[in-house]
């Protein structure tokens, strides 16, 4: 039967946690591990994916009491899509830490709280129930919390405290709208509160869909780090080291829009329009708060999360839409998004070793570094800044082109300003790191060539996701079956509702 | 009247929280999962005179209670609890950076040494 592959995806990380845990001493053996664990993942995507081309979706009935009363694991275009995404940020990370981030007396715990993200990433993308939802993200932050504060100085605590406060308050909300719906439609099955949805006329229900509505926005908010909820996000991520920094700016705020992209136009279908105007708002704001406050930074980590948070904004604006194509679109800006970001960070850990510094004031003279490392910048940051042929150009040209055919014509302005403050801040990184000739380069040779030998790894992570990107961008040009795949799957809540109740 | 009740614990429990001392935030985090907890029990449907499920037959089914939100509860108390734990032991480091302790200015008192540290070194 196809559908247990769906399974597999989710026994692979957890066989990969308890063995890790076993190796707990031996990093390098977690890390074999992992690499073995993700390179499985993939074959079993691989597998999904003749199955999600040909036939359009998979779901799986976990205990086999019935799609109707079984909670559901359903795996179609958009889901595998981003499951392939993780696949390859989780193997970057995997390539990119050769060494413990967190050394407490031998014993390392960064793989398996790795492999707990990655579980909880997993079911978050596959389910289609709303309680496995809330227990996939309480996953997912857990681990995240313990990823964010590994390391001993207690100021870098500081940085996470406000990231796990907001999200203990995020989920109790998410509780609440699991208790409104519950109580209303008697399922917890996102399908069949859907049916429900559609069906519902009376005034008491609107309302309480209303508050549920707006608690589920602030909890996938919360996540996505839009502009009334995202103050968490621009100082907590120069604390971590560097694998966990960039896995969390590709993956954990991605996670909160693929939510917003998949849950939104299902469970508030006929509410999407009273929606519009005023998430069209948030984003103008959302774009304009990050992309300010990234031009404002001297360290370069805050500088590129800052950045996410502008991106966050583009997405959400086309996600607003409601066209059929825009929730396509929202997933390819997302993706390209990922791949960018990460590579990003994963330079930024570059040039930390190369020059030990990350304020950008300090820096210097890294064109003379190397090649590679210059064109893999180049890349992400043409990428991110949105300069043709690259996806990043691709992806905000179908966004400007949707909001204008909506009329939205402040918000396609303020995406295309916030796009040249982009290319700025993205100057700004190069010219301070790359092109000026003052700057401490080499303070200490010993010390840095010490710790020359860590970067090969980054340099293998950043290889990685700059192939990606090239690939993305080709595949903008020649993928037009997958995005119509995707179009079709996504713009028809019905498609949804038959997928996994079959009615 | 119980709904008052739980929306007084909430609102007590996010003042706690912003409070911004350690206990207070302790105290705000615990009472923050009881109140969940209540809005899940009491908004969720399961009634407090219901027959238990197990020995229920075909016919009485209807009086059972309804299981779903206890399998909900349990789950967030389970969740909440590790939460709690982990929370308590990062305030409890935090209040360990000498200063003040106010954890909301400790936050502010980190930001201004690397302000400190950035003009400091240019001169």
């Amino acid at each position: 039967m196809p559908s247990i592959y769906v399974a597999y995806l989710l026994l692979a990380p957890l066989f990969f946690i308890l063995v890790s845990l076993v190796f707990s001493n031996f990093f390098k053996w977690q890390r074999g591990c992992f690499l073995i664990s993700i390179f499985l993942y993939g074959a079993v995507l691989m597998k999904i994916g003749q199955f999600v081309f040909n036939q359009g979706s998979l779901v799986l009935a976990v205990g086999s009491w019935g799609q109707l009363f079984s909670i559901n694991l359903y795996c179609d275009m958009l889901t595998w899509m981003m499951l392939s995404v993780v696949a390859i940020v989780m193997l970057s990370v995997g390539i990119a830490t050769n060494e413990p981030p967190d050394k407490r007396g031998g014993s390392s715990f960064f793989f398996p709280l790795v492999g707990c993200l990655l579980l909880g990433v997993t079911l978050a993308f596959l389910t289609a129930d709303l309680f496995n939802l809330y227990v996939s993200f309480e996953l997912m932050l857990i681990a995240s919390y313990v990823l964010l504060t590994m390391r001993t100085k207690k100021q870098e605590i500081i940085g996470g405290l406000p990231y796990i406060l907001i999200n203990i308050v995020g989920s109790a909300f998410f509780l609440i709208v699991v208790t409104i719906l519950y109580r209303m439609t008697g399922t917890l099955n996102v399908a069949s509160i859907t049916e429900f949805v559609f069906q519902s006329t009376s005034a008491t229900e609107g309302k309480l869909l209303g508050v549920s509505a707006f608690l589920l926005f602030c909890v996938f908010g919360i996540k996505s780090a839009i502009f009334p909820l995202g103050v968490w996000l621009p100082n907590s991520y120069n604390a971590p080291s560097v694998s966990v920094s960039a896995l969390f700016a590709g993956l954990l705020t991605k996670v909160g829009v693929y939510c917003f992209i998949r849950f939104f136009p299902l469970l508030f279908a006929p509410f999407m329009e009273n929606f519009q105007s005023i998430l069209l708002g948030i984003s103008v704001i959302t774009m304009f708060v990050g992309v300010l406050g990234a031009v404002a930074q001297d360290e370069i980590r805050n500088l590129l999360s800052y950045h996410i948070v502008s991106q966050i904004g583009y997405m959400v604006a086309v996600f607003s839409l409601g066209t059929p194509v825009a929730l396509a679109i929202a997933t390819f800006y997302m993706i390209h998004n990922i791949f960018a970001k990460t590579n990003l960070f994963y330079i930024a850990g570059i040039l930390e070793v190369k020059t030990g510094e990350y304020l950008l004031s300090k820096m210097g003279k890294m064109m003379k570094s190397g090649s590679f490392l210059v064109f893999s910048f180049l890349v992400s940051a043409c990428a991110l800044a949105g300069i043709p042929p690259l996806s990043g150009f691709w992806g905000k040209v179908m966004i400007i082109k949707e909001l204008l055919r909506g009329d939205f014509l402040l918000t396609a302005g303020s995406a295309i300003l916030c796009s040249l403050l982009t290319t700025f801040s993205m100057l700004k990184i190069w010219n301070e790191a790359f092109l000026k000739e003052e700057g401490d380069l080499h303070k200490n040779v010993v010390e840095l060539s010490q710790r020359q030998k860590n970067v090969t790894g980054l340099y293998g992570a950043s290889g990685l996701l700059t192939v990606s990107i090239l690939a993305l961008s080709c595949f903008f040009l020649y993928g037009q079956k997958v995005f119509n795949i995707l179009t079709y799957q996504l713009a028809n809540p019905y498609y949804y509702i038959q997928a996994i109740l079959g009615v | 009247m119980i709904n008052l009740f739980i929306a007084l614990m909430w609102t007590i429990a996010i003042f706690l929280l912003l409070e911004g001392r350690l206990f207070k935030m302790i105290l705000g985090l615990a009472l923050l999962s009881q109140a969940v907890n209540m809005v899940i029990f009491f908004g969720g449907g399961a009634s407090r005179w219901g027959l238990p499920l197990l020995g229920s037959t075909a016919e009485n089914l209807d009086q059972a209670v309804d299981p779903v939100p206890q399998a909900l509860i349990l789950t967030a108390i389970v969740i909440s609890f590790v939460l709690f734990i982990f929370c308590v032991s990062l305030l409890v480091q935090v209040s360990q950076i000498k200063g003040k302790s106010h954890v909301r200015e400790k936050l502010e008192i980190e930001r201004e040494k690397d302000i400190d540290q950035i003009e400091k070194e240019r001169g």
